[in-house]
C-alpha cells in the first residue's frame, strides 16, 4: 500500500528556493564581510565623532567624591578591596554636587572621580583622529615617493630606496620619543612622529606595483599621445595602484594606534588632562591592588580597535590585492 | 659573498651615519644646544662659556656635525646626566646587563612558544591546536605590549599573589629569582612569539606541500622522520630572518615592558629620561640602541645569505 504522493507545486518550490536563498544569503554575508569589526570600529568612530553627546560626564571633571568609584555593577566593598568608608561603595550611584546629583560609574570613577567611560569615548576621539590624520599624511608622502622611484626608475629609484632602507634601518620608537622631547607634545609633533612610521612600507609595496604597471602598453600609449609626466602619473599610474595602496594603508592602521599608545603611556602623548587611552592606563597601573577597572577597559578599547583594523585590513587584501598575502 | 658584505658594511655604516645626522638636527633645532646639555638652573657663565667651546659653536654647522660625530661615534660622550650628573655612557654601561638578562629570557620564551606551536598548527592544520594557535598568532597582534604587562600583574600578582609584580629581585636566588623574570620576559617576548608562530606555520605548511616530501611520503618514510628530519630543518630557514625583527621589536618593547615592571635596564633608563627631560642620556641610549640593532641586521644578513646562496646574488 503506497500513500499518495503529495505534489508539489511550483509556489512551494519556489518557497522553498526564497527561503533558502534567504538564509544562504544572510550566511554568505557574514561569512564574506567582516561584520564583526565593522560594527565595533562603527561604535568606536560614532563615540569619537559624537563624543560630547553619547559620552555620559564631562571627562576631564574632577569629583573628589567619586574617587575610585566601583563600577555600578561590581560590589568592591564586599571582596575587602575597599576598606576606606570615605570612598563611595553603593552600587546605586553616588550624590554629588550641590543639586545632589545621582552620578552613575558604569565601569567606574578614576583616582581624580573621571568617569571611565567618559574619557574612553573622549579617548576614541583623540586616538582615532591622531592615527588618521598620521595615516593620510603618510600616505601620501609614502605613495609620492613610490610613484616616483617606480616611475623614473634608474638613479632616483636607488636614491629613493636606500633612503628608504636607511629609515628602515633605525630603531623607531626611540626617535619618535626623542623628537617629541624636543619638539614639545602638540598634535601636530605626535602626528609627524606617527606618520614617519608607516611611509617606508608604503613606498615600498607602490614602487613595487608602479614598476609592473610601467611597462604596461597603455602607459607608452599615453606617453605617445603627447601626456605629460605628472599626468601620466596622477591619471594613469594612481589609480592602476591604488587597490595595493589602500590595501597597504588599511593594514598600517592598527599598528599606528598601537604606537600612539604607547607613545602616550610612556608620557610622551598628547598631553594630560586630555583623555587618551595610553595615558589613562598608565595613570590606572597605581591603582591595581584596589581599582582595576581603571587600567583594564581602555586597554580593552585599544586592542579591540586594533584588531578590528588588522582584520579588516586582512579582509581587504584577500579581496582586492591577495599577491599581498605572502608578505 | 665578499662584495655583499662590502655593500651590507657601507649600509651599516651608513645607517649609523643617518642616525648621528636626526639627533643632530634634533638638538640644533632649538637653537643653542647648550639649553639641552646643560642643567640651566645649575651652571655658571664659565661652564656655559667652557661647553660652547667644547662643542664648537663658533663654527659653522658643518664642522659641528663633525664634531659631534666624533664626540659620539670615537670617544662616545654625550654629555653629563641632567639629573644624576653622571656621565651618560657610564650609566648605559650600569643598566645595560638587566637589559641583555631580560632580553635573553624573552629570547627563550619566543623560542620555546613559537617554534612548537607553529609546527604544531601546521602539522595539525585544521585541527583545534591549529584553532589556538592562530588564535594566540592574532591576538599577540592586537594587545598592546604595555596593557599585557599591567594585566598579567593584576591577574598572577594582585589576584592569584603567586608572581613578583616588579624589579629584578636584587639578593634572590634559585626559584624566587626566575619568578622575577617570568612576566617581564613573557611581556617582552608575546608579539614576537606570535609573529614566530605564524612564520613557522606557513613556512612548514609550504614544505609539507613540496614534492620531496611527497617522494618521502610515497618512500613510506614515517610521519616523525617527515616533520622533523624533511620538513622541520628546511621550514626553519625564513624564520631565522625574523630573528633580526625580533630584535628591533625587543628594542621598542624594553622601553615599554621595563617601565611597566620597574626593570633596571636601558629601557628603564630611557624612559625616566624622558620624564626628566634628559636630553644627554636621551641620546646616548638613542645612538647605543641604533649601533646594536643595526649591528643585529648586519650579523643576520650575513649568516642568511651564507645559508641560502640566492640571497647572495640579487
Amino acid at each position: 500500500m503506497t500513500t499518495p504522493a503529495h505534489k508539489i507545486t511550483i509556489e512551494e518550490i519556489e518557497n522553498l528556493s526564497v527561503q533558502t536563498n534567504l538564509v544562504q544569503k544572510g550566511l554568505n554575508f557574514v561569512r564574506n564581510w567582516p561584520v564583526v569589526p565593522m560594527t565595533i570600529l562603527a561604535i568606536f568612530i560614532i563615540c569619537g565623532v559624537f563624543a560630547g553627546f553619547v559620552a555620559p560626564y564631562d571627562p576631564e571633571a574632577d569629583q573628589l567624591r567619586a574617587v575610585l568609584a566601583q563600577p555600578a555593577w561590581y560590589d568592591a566593598c564586599e571582596e575587602g578591596q575597599l576598606t576606606n568608608k570615605f570612598k563611595p561603595c553603593n552600587t546605586n550611584g553616588i550624590e554629588l554636587g550641590r543639586n545632589k546629583d545621582v552620578y552613575h560609574f558604569l565601569i567606574g570613577a578614576d583616582a581624580l572621580g573621571r568617569d571611565v567611560l567618559s574619557r574612553i569615548i573622549f579617548g576614541a576621539r583623540i586616538s582615532l583622529q591622531l592615527a588618521g590624520v598620521a595615516i593620510v599624511v603618510g600616505t601620501v608622502f609614502g605613495a609620492t615617493l613610490g610613484l616616483i622611484a617606480g616611475y623614473f626608475g634608474g638613479f632616483i629609484d636607488e636614491i629613493i630606496m636606500r633612503f628608504t632602507d636607511i629609515f628602515q634601518a633605525i630603531p623607531y620608537l626611540l626617535f619618535a620619543l626623542a623628537v617629541v622631547q624636543v619638539l614639545g607634545q602638540s598634535f601636530g609633533t605626535i602626528v609627524f612622529v606617527l606618520a614617519l612610521t608607516c611611509w617606508p612600507g608604503i613606498t615600498r609595496l607602490v614602487r613595487g606595483q608602479t614598476l609592473q604597471v610601467r611597462s604596461f602598453d597603455y602607459i607608452a600609449l599615453a606617453k605617445v599621445a603627447g601626456a605629460s609626466t605628472f599626468r601620466i602619473m596622477t591619471k594613469h599610474l594612481l589609480p592602476a595602484v591604488a587597490n595595493t595602496m589602500v590595501v597597504a594603508t588599511t593594514l598600517q592602521v592598527g599598528a599606528v594606534i598601537l604606537t600612539e599608545s604607547i607613545l602616550s603611556f610612556l608620557g610622551a602623548g598628547v598631553p594630560p588632562p586630555t583623555p587618551s587611552w595610553g595615558s589613562d592606563i598608565s595613570a590606572g597601573r597605581e591603582y591595581l591592588g584596589s581599582a582595576w577597572w581603571i587600567a583594564f577597559f581602555p586597554g580593552m578599547a585599544i586592542f579591540l580597535t586594533v584588531l578590528s583594523f588588522n582584520f579588516i585590513g586582512d579582509w581587504l587584501r584577500d579581496r582586492w590585492d591577495p599577491r599581498l598575502r605572502q608578505l | 659573498m665578499r662584495t655583499f658584505i662590502l655593500r651590507r658594511l657601507i649600509f651599516m655604516i651608513l645607517s649609523i651615519v643617518a642616525a648621528t645626522l636626526i639627533v643632530f638636527i634634533l638638538s640644533r633645532l632649538q637653537g643653542d644646544p647648550r639649553y639641552l646639555m646643560l642643567n640651566t638652573g645649575y651652571t655658571t657663565p664659565e661652564i656655559w662659556e667652557e661647553w660652547g667651546r667644547k662643542m664648537h659653536l663658533d663654527k659653522p654647522l658643518v664642522v659641528q656635525y663633525f664634531y659631534f660625530m666624533y664626540d659620539g661615534l670615537i670617544k662616545w660622550d654625550f654629555g653629563v646626566s641632567l639629573k644624576t650628573s653622571i656621565p651618560s655612557m657610564e650609566m648605559v654601561r650600569s643598566f645595560a646587563p638587566a637589559s641583555m638578562q631580560l632580553g635573553l629570557s624573552a629570547f627563550l620564551f619566543v623560542l620555546l612558544t613559537g617554534i612548537p606551536i607553529g609546527i604544531l598548527s601546521a602539522v595539525k592544520r585544521g585541527s583545534i591546536w591549529d584553532a589556538i594557535g592562530r588564535t594566540f598568532a592574532v591576538f599577540g597582534q592586537a594587545l598592546p605590549p604595555f596593557w599585557l604587562g599591567i594585566m598579567l600583574i593584576l591577574i598572577f600578582s594582585v589576584n592569584l599573589d603567586i608572581l613578583p609584580s616588579g624589579t629584578r629581585g636584587e639578593g634572590t636566588t634559585g626559584w624566587t629569582k626566575i619568578s622575577y623574570f617570568i612576566m617581564p620576559a613573557v611581556t617582552l617576548g608575546w608579539l614576537a612569539s606570535a609573529g614566530l608562530m605564524r612564520l613557522v606555520r606557513s613556512s612548514m605548511l609550504e614544505v609539507l606541500d613540496s614534492e620531496f616530501v611527497k617522494l618521502a611520503r610515497a618512500k613510506g618514510a614515517n610521519s616523525k622522520t617527515i616533520i622533523w628530519k624533511h620538513a622541520f630543518r628546511n621550514a626553519l630557514i625564513p624564520p631565522l630572518t625574523f630573528a633580526a625583527l625580533i630584535v628591533a621589536g625587543f628594542i621598542a618593547g624594553t622601553v615599554v615592558t621595563e617601565t611597566v615592571f620597574a626593570w633596571p635596564g636601558l629601557g628603564f633608563m630611557t624612559f625616566q629620561a624622558i620624564i626628566n627631560n634628559d636630553f644627554p642620556v636621551m641620546m646616548a641610549a638613542v645612538m647605543v640602541f641604533t649601533v646594536i640593532y643595526v649591528m643585529t641586521v648586519f650579523i643576520v644578513d650575513i649568516l642568511y645569505a651564507f645559508i641560502d646562496p640566492r640571497i647572495r646574488h640579487s
